[in-house]
Order: C-alpha cells, then structure tokens, then sequence
C-alpha cells in the first residue's frame, strides 16, 4: 500500500512535469530525424530498406545515446528531490521502509523512463507511415521488429540505464550526479565501445546500450541480404552485453538499498561542523549609536569593483569542484597522452611541429571530437551552475536586493566562465608544450600557440559560452535549460543535414582557419574573422537580452519578465543594443555580400538540382560527335597577390569521327568568367547558358572527319571575397595551385557532372542508373573525362619571386619588369589533366639517365627530399625495365599549401601536400618507409592511369590504383628488399582492413576502396607468385602497349583479364577466375604439425591441414565450392638470433582438397614451424592459423 | 553622527494590488503610509505580508500601485531603492562553505562600500553587533539556524539602510535574542523606514509606533498601537467557561479568541455592553485588537477615523 502511493505520487507528479514531455517530445523526434534526415538517404541508394530490422534498432540506440545526456532528470529527480527541496525532513521521518520508498521511486522512475523511451518506436512508425516515404524503400510490416528492438535493446537499456542514474543520485542525495551518470555512460557506449570495436568481443560488452554492435552490424557487418530480413536475436555477445549490465544494474541497486539511509543529508565537511557555544552566549546588542554609519557609494567604479568580485567568486565556486579545474587538468592530461598517438598520418609519425601539435589539439566547440564535445557539454553545464548556483543555495533572496545592477550579474557569469575556458586553453598550451618537448621538438613557437589557442580558439568558446549562458537565463529552468542548450548545440554540428547551410544562419559558424608553414593562416583568416566579429555583434546582443531578462526575485515567467524589461531599459543598454543591432545588420550585410553577391551561393540541394538540369538539358548531346582536343596552348598570368589569374588559350581541335561535324558544343566552368570564344572559321552561338555552363556554336560549314579547327577563348578567374565556405585557395599570396578543368571549357557534354548516388538521381527525376557505370556497359567503354591526349605548351607568368610549375619542359624563363615568366612545353602527349603551380618554391633535383627529377618544395621542409629521390630513381627504372619507357624527360613532385596527405599523379606533375614533406618516416615504430613506398606508387601512376588511362566503369581502379600498388611492391622488393615489401603488404593490410561483410562484386568489377587499394594489389601479387612475374609483366606490359594512345574504347579490367588469362597456365585458369572474375575465399588453416626424426639429416613432418572454399555474392549469399588447389607447403628451420624467420627448409605447391588431410614430407634438418600459404596469397581472411609450430614425436630410434 | 530632520523620509504604497498566476490574489488594492520609525505589519501565514515585503524589496511586481520612497519610486528606481535598502528575508540561503567574515564582506561590497577600511570596519562592527565576531571564520554550514538569521541581519544592515525591511524575523531567535534584537531595530527606526513583519502581536506591541493588519490580502486595520487599543476600551470581556458552554456561546457573542487555561476555556468577546453571564469588563490589549479585527468587529470606518489621526 505505501509502496503503491509512493509509486503513484512520485509517477503521477513527474507525469504532469512539462521536462517528461520535453523528453518524450525530443526523443520521438530524434528517432523521426534519424529516419528522414539520415537513413532515408542510404534506403534510396539501396542499401537496406527503411523499415529493415537492423535500421529500426540503429535508431533506437542513436536516440538512446543522446538521450543519456539529456534525460537523467527523470531517475535524478526521483531519488533526490526530497533533498533539494528539503522534503526530507517529512518523508524520511515517515514510516515507510526503505524498500517501499527506494523501490516505489525507482520503479516510477523506471517507468517514466519508459515512456519517454517508447517515443522511439512512436517516432520511429510516424517516419515510416505517416511522412510520405514511398513504398519502394519499405519492407512489409513485421511487428516481430519492432517488438525485439523495445524487448531486447529500449526495456533493457530504461532499467540500466535507470538503476544507475537512480543509485548515483540516491547515494549522493544530488540529481545532478544522475548526469554525471548518464555521461559516463555515454562515454562507455559511445567512446570506449568504438575504440574497442576491433578488440573482438570487449567493444560489445563494455558497452551499456548495445549501440556498439548494432551500429557496426547496420553498417557493413552483416550483409545487404541480412540486413534487410534479419531480426535481433538474443544470443551470443548481446545476450552475454544484456546479462553483464543488468547485472550490474541490480548490483547497483542493492549497494544503494543497503547504503541508503533515512538521515539528515549532511553538506560540507563534518569536521567543522560544530557550532562553538559561543553561540549560546547572552547577546551583546548595542544601542544603533554603534552601528556603523558607513553607506555605499554608487557609480561606475563601484560597478566594476562588484563585476570584479562576483565574477571571481562565481569563478572559484566553479573551479574548485571537482567538475572544475581538476577535471579540466584530468581532461588536457588524456589529450597530452592520446597525442603522439593522433599526431601520425596513416601511421607514420608526423614532426612534432607546433602547428601538427596545434592541429591535433584544436577542433571547433561544435565539432564531433571527442574532447571538445566533453568540452562543449560543461560550458553548457558550468552556465547552469553559474545562472542557478545562488538560487539553489537561497542567498538570492538576500543577494537580489543588493545595489548591483543586472548587467554586472550576467556579465559577472560571463566572465567567471570566460576565465574557466582561458584557464583551459592554458592548460591545452601546456599539454601541447610539454608533449613536444618531449617527442624531442626543435623549436617551440610559443607565438602560434598564444595566436592559435586565445586569438582563434577563445573567441569560438566564448561564442558558445556566452550562448549557454543566454540559454539558461532565457528558459529559466536548469534542466530544460541544459537540454535547449543540447539541442542548439547538436543543432549547429548537423545544420547541414538539416538543411540550414548558411554560416549566418548558424550560431557561432565561420569558414574554418588553416595554418601551414608554407602559406601561414593564407586567406582562411580574413573570413573566419568576418564571421566571428558577425557573431560576436549576436554576442553582445544576446547578452543585453540577457540582462534584459536576467531573473531577479520571484518573477520568472518570461511573460513577466518581459514586462519588467521594459523598465531596466536605460540609454545605454538602448546604445548598446543598437550598437549590436546596427553591426549584425552591416557584418551580416558585408558578409552576405561576399558570399552571394560576390560569390555565387549555392546550398547543397541547390547545386545537385543544377547538376540534374544540366544532365536534363544537355545528356542529349552526350553521343553526338565532337572534335577531340590534340593540342592547348596557353598564355597564363597569375597575379598572387590579387589572388587572380587570366587564361589565354588556343585549343586544337580535330575530327577523328567518321561524320562531318556541324556544331561545337563547349561546357564552361563555374565561377570564373570564360569570354572571348572564337572560332579559326565562322561559327555562330545558338545556345548560351552560362549558369549551367553549356555554349553551342554552329559552324557555317561543316567539320569533315579528319579536319581540325582551332578554338580560342580567355578565362578570368578572380578570387572574389570569401563564399560561404571560405576563401577559394587556388590563388593565393604565397602559393597557388589549380586545375585546367576547374576553369579552362572543355568539349562536350561533361557527364562527371552529373548526379551519381540513386538516391539523389530518384529525388531530381533522374532515370536511374549506378552510381558507377558497369563494366559491361560497352557504351561507357567510349570516352572519359580528361581522356584526350593533348601536346601542351604554356607561357606562364607570376610574381617576380615565385616560380611557376606546369607539365612539360621548362624551355625558358625570364623576367619582364616586376613579373617572371615560365615557357613550359611537353615532349610526348599528355592526358588532359593537370595543375598550375606558383610559390616560392625551392628545388631539390636529381637524375635518371636522361630524366631530370625535380622536386618543388617549400624551403626548410627537406626532411624527405633524398629518399624521394631514391624512391623516384629505382621506380622510373624498374617500371621502365618491367613494363615500358617512360615517355617524359622529367618528372616532378610539387608541394602545395595544406597538411592533407592525398597526392595526386597528373602527367609529369605530382602533387603532394605539405604534410607529405612532414613526415617522419624514420621514428616509424614499423620501420616501414611510407615515403618511398607512396612514391613509388604514385610513379607507378605515370604508367597505371596516365598511359593506360581506363574508361570509367567499374574495375577502373584495379586498372590505375591496384597496380599502381602491385607495381610499387614488386619495386620494393627488387630495390629495397623483400622485408620491405612485407612491411608494405602489412602496411596495406593495416590501413584498408577486411570489411565486415564478405558479401562483394567480383575484383573485375571493383569499386570501392578495400578492393582497389587492398584486394586488387594481393590478388595481382598472389597470380604473379604463381605464374612468374616475367609472365605477369609482359602481359602487363601488352595492355599498356595497346592501350597507350588514349584512343576510343578506353581499356577496362577485362582487358587487364584477357591479358592475363593469355599468360597463365591451363592448370592455373582456375585460380584467375577466383580471383578476378568470382568472389572467392579459402579458408586455410594448418591443425597441427608432427616430426620425427627418422635418421640423421633427415625428418618427417606431417602436416594435418584443414582447407575449404567457398563463393560470396554480392549481397552474401554463400555458396560451397570443391577445393582441388595449388597451395604452398613450406616448412622453416628455427629462427637465428636477429631474424624474424628460419631458413626454408621446404617450399612446394601441393594440390590441396576439401577434406582433412595430411601431407608427409622430408627434410634435412631439424624443423621449426611450418604449414601451408605463408605468404597468405590466397583470400583467407584468418590469416593466424596458416603456419604452427612444429612438434615433435619420439624419434623412432 | 547625526541624522538631519531631511533624512526623515516616508513610504508611501498606493492602490497596490498583486494576483499570482495560479489566481490567488495576495494584495487587493492596498493603501498605507509608512513613516519614519518601526512599522508593524501584522498578519496571520498566507496574508499578504512576504508578498508585500518582496513588492517593497524590489523582488516582486504588483500588478497595479505606486510604491514611493521619499522622491524615489519604488518600482521604477529599482538601482536606487537598493542603494539605501537593507531586506532579511523570511527564508534564505548561504554558501555553506563561507565564512561569515568572507560572505559579509562580499555582501558590504555588493552594498556598495568599496573602500577596502571602511568596509574592513564596517564588517568587524557589524559582527560584533551580531554577536557573531568569535565565529567569523567558522563555515556557514555549520551554523544553527539563530546565528544564520543574525547573520541575515548584519547582511541588512549594511551599508546604514533608509528603509529596512524584516520578513519574520523573530522566527528563528530565542526569546532573549527577540527582544534585544527588537530594541535594535526599533533604535534604528529613529531615522529610517523600518517595516517588520510578523505574525506574533507582542512584536508589534512592544515597539511598533505604527501598524497595520493584513489578512487575504486586504488591510483590515491601520493605527498606532495605542491608539487602536484605546478605541477598544470597554468593549472587550472575559470568561472561563467550560467546553460545552463553548458551543452556546458561539451563537450569540462576538467570540474573538478562546484560550486554554488550566482545562477551561478563557473567552474574549467584542460586546459593546456587557454580555453579563459572569463576563468581566477586561483592560483590552492589542491583542485583541488583532483578533477582533480578524474576526471582523472592527469596520473599514473605524480604519478610516484612526487613519485620520
């Protein structure tokens, strides 16, 4: 009975709380936008249905995990609210025993909680039924799904959840350690489960929500087949994850059941509790005659005195907790130590310079960085604190009537907090100093750090911290109030996915600032600032309403406080208020100016319906027949400084079709300004659509196949302002870098242009097609982008201190007045691809035979320059010996401004960013040299991609990216040693790891990233260990033979295959078509090996092997094969000192079949380890269990 | 230091009235003088008088009145108001972790006295006046709730306030502490406004020169306590009587309070005649004047003849 009334009075008093509702209200929307905003997205494309199972659970512990942060009012409230409001003294004194009260609490809780939680599935069926999603993306309705997400994943995760906010809060007697609850669960479900993810089993358990697995399954651990038919079962590690934390729940709630006492909450230290007797003494009142006759004096300097006093005061009450200072200590701790972890690119060890160092620590507030989201969550706390710190104590009913104005009580919370976030960034400064003293940093620049950390990084703080604040004086109620602060700051991360893409739209948003040594801040600084001083004009404004509506007594509703604001308007709370009204009307007018004027703005949707009218307009031009470009000469004048550039430029254009051609159709590029087109014979535009950027030209007499024309044209491009992105890069001060296909027109209708993901194809009434053309699309097999080879010859000119970099021959450079001119020619054609360089660069050369080795770099940064020299020797020879001459007399890496580490081969010219000049590969704990290795394939490339130029189909990148890499390992192994090559191949296997799912398209067909980079490489290195790489490279060396003109059809893999099949034995074809034309795994595996010795110099092993195979198609079914394979057998002597493995004793390829088996053979010494493909050259994703230790019987004499 | 004739300043509350949200009506049309001196404001819980008390401190809205504190008004000067205005509200909280030495001085700084001397002085003096001076540097945590309440009183007195206002302020003090501390303030009112609450009639009997009594939100009597109990002269009369009597005598008197005593029943009763019956003609005091006045046998005229005064 008295459980049942406390249930129903604690139950029924949090029903009519409008925060339950609040929750419930968020939560379902959560789930609805999750659904729409997200995972609709992926169903149009076509990899899983909307209603699927998995999806519907995916969702469920999304908004599980946000609601951890938000909604631990709920079980907080219910076990500590007779504290905060002092109701202890009744309800403890009450004769109810501790089970009925604890358990009527916490059952109300638990429930409510469940309700609130039960808007998942709410939000969940009104997204798929009830918001127009088409049929197409839905499976039929199974409540069978529904029913395992709310039984296995929502009814468990409420009581776990619960019972631990529940017993943190009863046992501190605070609602808000039911937070601190919540976030540590977060930070177990959301941190520690996906950086243990690929630990095995650890990631699923130690997670209290299940989120870790079910996400990892809904993105690519079960296959497309599975995901969309199979349900949540409870077995295996989510009944192990169910069991383990509902067990700790109810240990929780035990402890609590047996901590809990019915006792006067005691707040402070005990020990200096004790009132003195003193207390008791008779009173001494005097007569007023001896009251101090002092009065206050009132004016602007007292003002600042009390500012002074209150923030520090609020400062301290907030740093001395152990949410304060301690914990932001605790927090730049862990940063300091995950940093020379996170200062690597893809592995190797980056210099511990201060700007990586800077780069490493520094992400914006509204990011999702781990840190800096713990970071985002307490300024929205510590606002609360401060806005709610006096009241909660009481000492605001004696505090408000004192003389201090309102502007000097919010501005005072400001400035507290304000101290809280430089303190924090010192410390930052700290840790980053003290990390690169001890990676052993040359020079420390303090001077960025102080720049970096409290002129950019500040302001973003204190943007959000003056937004927390405002917040929670707004709503005046401390839980809503973090909870709207959530919101808005979740808001401002996912803006773009929910469509608001303006930076003046979203609070705090700027273009991001870089820094790099070349260029410095460059032009990212001039609209980063723009946007926050815009920002900070809001700041100032936010915080006169604040002022304005700053609670002071018992008026709280807004509606009286507005009233009250009417009063607290003074003349210069009206200036201020107008100063700040007058700067975000003229800010946000420069601002808009810049990126809409200025700049053309174009929210993303906006520019896929463009990209979709063009294809609309223009596909139909797509098979008509045009001249093909053979030759561009350019006049180009870079102005750094004004950060322009004008193109001059003459194209060659030549009829290789067999039909006379009576019109040019001439695609130009946006936002730069393309004039002056003009034909070598009378022509007449009949289409000009400069938006869409598609000019036609009707030539009065018609083009006869085998004719040629010549096409001249001029393109300004100048960098205009800054665009809602920020500053265009291209060309800038200290360093330009640009593409002929971003500004100069090219030919015909450009079909890289279009839309390519289903979903988007389907939303702008697209015809659907995939994403990337089949291989069997014989059509696609015609032409590609930047396809044509073109001889190329530029007069180049740029600020008399830069040097300028283009593809060809440098023939000649001079200097006209204060400028410097480069006359760039090439000696054989060149895919119609390439970048113009200007910087001041310094150049490190060498040579190969007759090929001159340039590499542009930004002085000082030469840590690299020999080994990439080496690298670029030995790979011109080695290429050149295996496959075929390099057709250039030079070949060149040229850096650019930025620290991202992609590199690009263009003919001749291959790009590489600063931070590949950066790195350091010789503290790689791998010994791995990544700089040689990523070298040697981007060499490769002038080969694989640039002579043999693949058609853009499916299986591309095993064409250029797959032997691009196969080709640097052979490299490796022949220059640099096969321990070299090994380390690329576990590099490899590092940095693209197996999918999860082995459900794929055939490697003829690649398309994606683990078969391009991971999956192509082995398979061509797997043929070539079996059939010979002489075999191998001739037929390599045929494809590009054939293929090396650029000529219509372009090569595909099936060209590469027919190569390859012509090469490889009949007793081998078997193992091709594995490979390349089926999905095929083996599954290899060694039980166990015996040896005897039979007489001296000579042993017995028997190996017992274990093999199978088996097909995987595309969406996962699996199929058996029969085994009857060539495999290595190979047995090693023990290791010597210093070496990782023994000499071989025996290597031969046996034919291995499905069953268990065992293989006797003989060697001459003493064996250590054996077994069977040591070279995991065949698809077998345990690679562990392929070789054993030997053991060894009695001998038989 | 003297205090001229010109600090003598006066508060004056007109037609104000405050109905909160949830509809009770706390103030209905309130009128009063408050002069110079200690003030009364008598009423039983749920009067009225936190309300008004909060309206006067600057805390609170009413939804129609003027409020004028000498030149200032009260509504609008806000900044003002609190530059000469010393509140010990009803209930309040501290920082347990302070020091009553550290919290007051933030607090005389928060008033206003900058000047690091004076307020050094000003602190030490107002805790030796609160008898707080050997406890100073003990946290407020560990503080009964008497010493806490004199600690809400040097907070008031800071910085010499015009008009002081005390919410209750006897609750939490022994009877000692209540009349000493009473004696203080009322020495005080000499040349301020000072406005004590309560709902205990000796409070107001013993040093108030003027008072009003306020229930559900009306005021139902102003005067000076001597003055008020005069016009009862003769009006008020007394009996022991036993329960059952009780129940009789309900019907035809004007009961205005029933006392135990010793297992009777001691009657007051508003008669302008004698009630005979064994009734004794008592001298009255003001507490029945508080109790006639709740029970209604005082009219609005009567308010307005002794307004008039």
């Amino acid at each position: 009975m008295k459980f049942r009334k406390i249930f129903h009075l604690e139950f029924a008093y949090q029903l009519r709380n409008a925060a339950t509702w609040l929750y419930f209200m968020v939560v379902a929307g959560l789930a609805f936008l999750w659904f729409i905003g997200n995972y609709l997205h992926d169903a149009r494309d076509g990899y899983f249905l909307l209603n699927a199972p998995i999806v519907i659970a995916a969702v469920a512990v999304l908004c599980f995990q946000l609601w951890l942060l938000v909604g631990a009012s709920v079980a907080g409230d219910a076990a500590a609210r007779d504290v905060h409001t002092r109701m202890y003294s009744l309800t403890y004194t009450a004769p109810a025993s501790k089970a009925e009260y604890l358990g009527g609490r916490f059952l109300a809780a638990f429930l409510l909680n469940g309700i609130v939680l039960l808007s998942i599935l709410l939000g969940t069926l009104f997204a798929l039924y009830f918001s127009g999603v088409e049929a197409e993306v839905l499976g039929p309705f199974r409540p069978a799904a529904y029913l395992t997400t709310f039984i296995y994943i929502i009814l468990p995760n409420t009581f776990i959840v619960t019972a631990i906010q529940f017993s943190l809060a009863a046992l501190t007697r605070q609602a808000m350690v039911s937070y601190l609850g919540g976030a540590l669960l977060f930070v177990a479900a959301f941190i520690l489960g996906q950086v243990l993810q690929d630990e095995g089993e650890w990631g699923n358990l130690i997670d209290p929500i299940s989120f870790t697995p079910i996400m990892s399954q809904l993105s690519n651990e079960w296959s497309p087949l599975e995901k969309n038919i199979r349900l949540l079962v409870l077995e295996g590690s989510l009944l192990l994850n169910r069991l383990i934390w509902l067990g700790i729940a109810l240990v929780m709630l035990t402890f609590t059941y047996f901590r809990f006492q019915f006792t006067y909450p005691i707040s402070g230290d005990r020990k200096q509790q004790k009132p003195q007797q003193a207390a008791l003494e008779w009173l001494k009142w005097r007569t007023s005659e001896s009251l101090p006759q002092v009065r206050g004096a009132f004016g602007f300097s007292t003002q600042l005195r009390q500012l002074r006093l209150i923030s520090m005061k609020s400062f301290l009450q907030l740093a001395k907790g152990i949410t304060g200072l301690p914990l932001l200590a605790v927090l730049a701790i862990l940063m300091g130590f995950a940093l020379p972890g996170n200062l690597k690119a893809k592995g190797v060890p980056l210099l511990p310079r201060t700007d990586f160092v800077l780069d490493t620590l520094i992400e914006p507030v509204a990011s999702l960085d781990f840190f800096w989201i713990i970071i985002a969550l307490l300024i929205i706390y510590y606002a609360g604190e401060l806005v709610w710190r006096e009241r909660e104590s009481g000492l605001s009913e004696i505090a408000n009537a004192a003389p201090v104005p309102e502007w000097v009580l919010f501005l005072s919370r400001f400035l507290a907090l304000s101290l809280g976030l430089v303190l924090w960034l010192v410390f930052l400064m700290l840790t980053g100093m003290v990390a690169q003293t001890v990676m052993g940093a040359v020079t420390i620049e303090i001077g960025l750090y102080l720049q970096v950390l409290f002129g950019l990084q500040l302001v973003d703080c204190l943007l959000f911290a003056m937004l927390a604040l405002f917040v929670h004086v707004l709503v005046n109620h401390k839980f809503v109030g973090h909870l709207v602060a959530l919101l808005i700051f979740g808001g401002s991360i996912f803006a773009t996915n929910l469509g608001v893409e303006h930076k003046l739209l979203i609070f705090g948003a700027s273009p991001g600032w870089s820094y790099t040594d070349m260029v410095g801040f460059g032009a990212s600084l001039a609209p980063w600032l723009w946007f926050k001083l815009y920002w900070l004009a809001w700041a100032l404004l936010l915080a006169v309403v604040a002022r304005l509506l700053w609670v002071r007594g018992r008026e709280g509703s807004l509606i009286s406080r507005i009233h009250l604001a009417k009063n607290r308007f003074t003349r210069s709370t009206v200036l201020v208020a107008a100063t700040s009204v007058g700067s975000i009307l003229l800010l946000g007018s420069f601002i808009f100016y810049n990126t809409n004027v200025l700049n053309d703005y174009l929210s993303t949707s906006e520019a896929m319906e463009q990209r979709a009218e063009y294809e609309k307009r223009y596909r139909q031009y797509n098979d008509r027949p045009q001249p093909r470009l053979t030759r561009t000469n350019l006049h180009v004048e870079i102005y750094p400084e004004q950060r322009e550039a004008e193109i001059r430029g003459i194209y060659q254009l030549v009829n290789y079709s067999t039909v006379a051609i009576d019109s040019i159709h001439l695609s130009t590029a946006a936002g730069v300004r393309t004039s002056k087109i003009a034909f070598d014979r009378p022509a007449k535009q009949v289409l000009a659509d400069n938006e869409l950027g598609h000019q036609i030209y009707v030539l009065s007499e018609l083009l006869q196949p085998g004719d040629s024309l010549q096409l001249s044209f001029e393109v300004n491009a100048k960098a205009r302002g800054f665009s809602n992105s920020g500053a265009d890069a291209s060309v800038m001060a200290n360093s330009s870098n640009f593409r002929n296909y971003e500004w100069m027109p090219a030919i015909g209708y450009q079909d890289y242009r279009e839309l390519d993901d289903v979903g988007s194809r389907n939303k702008y009434g697209l015809s659907p097609r995939p994403a990337t053309p089949s291989l069997y699309d014989e059509a696609a097999h015609k032409d590609s982008p930047f396809s044509e080879r073109i001889s190329f010859e530029a007069v180049v000119g740029t600020a008399g201190d830069q040097t300028v970099v283009a593809p060809g021959a440098l023939r000649r450079s001079w200097i006209t007045g204060s400028r410097r001119y480069f006359h760039y020619v090439t000696d054989a054609p060149i895919r119609n691809e390439y970048n113009f360089f200007s910087a001041n660069y310094a150049v490190h050369e060498g040579k190969w035979r007759d090929v001159a080795i340039q590499i542009y770099y930004d002085p000082g940064q030469t840590g690299n320059l020999e080994r990439m020299v080496r690298s670029i020797q030995a790979s011109l020879d080695y290429y050149t010996q295996q496959f075929d001459p390099y057709p250039h007399r030079q070949i060149r890496f040229v850096t650019y401004s930025g620290y991202s580490f992609g590199n690009h081969a263009a003919p001749i010219n291959i790009t590489a960013g600063e931070g590949f000049f950066l790195l350091n590969p010789k503290d790689d704990p791998r010994g791995f040299d990544l700089v040689t290795a990523v070298v040697a394939h981007e060499v490769a490339h002038q080969w694989w991609g640039n002579q043999l130029d693949p058609a853009h189909v499916e299986g591309a990148g095993l064409l250029s990216e797959s032997l691009a890499w196969y080709s640097a390992m052979g490299m490796l192994e022949d220059k640099y040693g096969p321990e070299q090559l090994q380390r690329l191949q576990s590099f490899l296997r590092e940095e693209y790891k197996n999918p999860r799912t082995r459900a794929a398209v055939p490697l003829l067909q690649a398309n994606d990233w683990y078969q391009n980079y991971r999956k192509g490489p082995f398979a061509l290195y797997a043929l070539s260990q079996y059939i010979g790489k002489e075999k191998m490279n001739s037929a390599l060396q045929r494809l590009i033979d054939k293929n090396r003109s650029g000529k219509s059809p372009q090569p595909t893999s099936l060209d590469l295959y027919r190569e390859l099949k012509s090469v490889t034995p009949d007793s081998l074809q078997y193992l091709l078509q594995d490979l390349f034309e089926k999905n095929t795994f083996w599954e290899l595996g060694t039980k166990q090996v015996l040896a005897k010795q039979i007489k001296l110099n000579n042993w017995q092993v028997m190996l017992e092997i274990q093999a199978r195979k088996f097909m995987v198609d595309s969406i996962g079914v699996e199929t058996k094969v029969p085994l009857n394979d060539w495999v290595e057998v190979v047995v090693f002597a023990p290791a010597k000192a210093n070496q990782s493995q023994g000499e071989v004793l025996y290597q031969k390829k046996h034919l291995i079949n499905s069953d268990k088996q065992t293989i006797t053979v003989m060697v001459q010494r003493k064996p250590a380890r054996a077994g069977i493909d040591p070279d995991n050259l065949l698809i077998d994703w345990e690679l562990k269990d392929n070789m054993v230790e030997v053991q060894f019987e009695k001998s038989a004499h | 230091m003297n205090i001229t004739m010109g600090n003598q300043i006066s508060l004056s509350i007109r037609n104000v009235s405050k109905t909160y949200a949830n509809g009770v009506q706390a103030l209905n049309n309130i009128n009063l003088n408050i002069p110079s001196g200690m003030y009364g404001l008598l009423g039983p819980n749920g009067a009225g008088k936190s309300t008004l008390m909060r309206i006067l401190a600057t805390l609170q809205e009413p939804d129609e009145g003027t409020i004028t504190l000498g030149e200032l008004d009260v509504l609008r000067q806000k900044e003002e108001v609190r530059q000469t205005l010393g509140y010990l509200p009803q209930e309040f909280g501290i920082y347990p972790k302070s020091s009553a030495e550290d919290l007051l001085d933030y607090f005389a700084v928060l008033k206003g006295i900058t000047n690091r001397t004076s307020r050094k002085e000003v602190v030490e003096r107002l805790l030796r006046q609160t008898n707080l001076w050997d406890m100073r540097r003990q946290k407020l945590g560990g503080y009964s709730g008497g010493m806490r309440q004199r600690f809400g009183v040097a907070v008031a007195l800071l910085g010499n306030p015009k008009l002081l206002i005390v919410d209750e302020p006897t609750a939490g003090l022994d009877p000692a502490e209540r009349v000493r501390f009473l004696n203080l303030l009322s020495e005080l009112g000499e040349n301020s406004v000072v406005i004590l609450s309560t709902h205990i009639v000796e409070d107001v009997s013993e040093l108030c020169t003027h008072m009003a009594i306020i229930n559900k939100g009306h005021i139902l009597l102003e005067a000076a306590p001597q003055q008020a109990v005069a016009a009862l002269e003769g009006r008020i009369w007394r009996k022991l009587i036993s329960k059952s009597e009780l129940s009789i005598l309900e019907q035809d008197c004007k009961i205005i309070s029933v006392k135990l005593l010793s297992g009777r029943k001691l009657v007051h009763l508003y008669s302008d005649e004698s009630p005979g019956n064994g009734f004794e003609l008592i001298v009255p005091d003001l507490e029945d004047v508080y109790f006639s006045t709740m029970a209604g046998f005082h009219t609005s005229n009567q308010q307005v003849e002794e307004v008039s005064i």
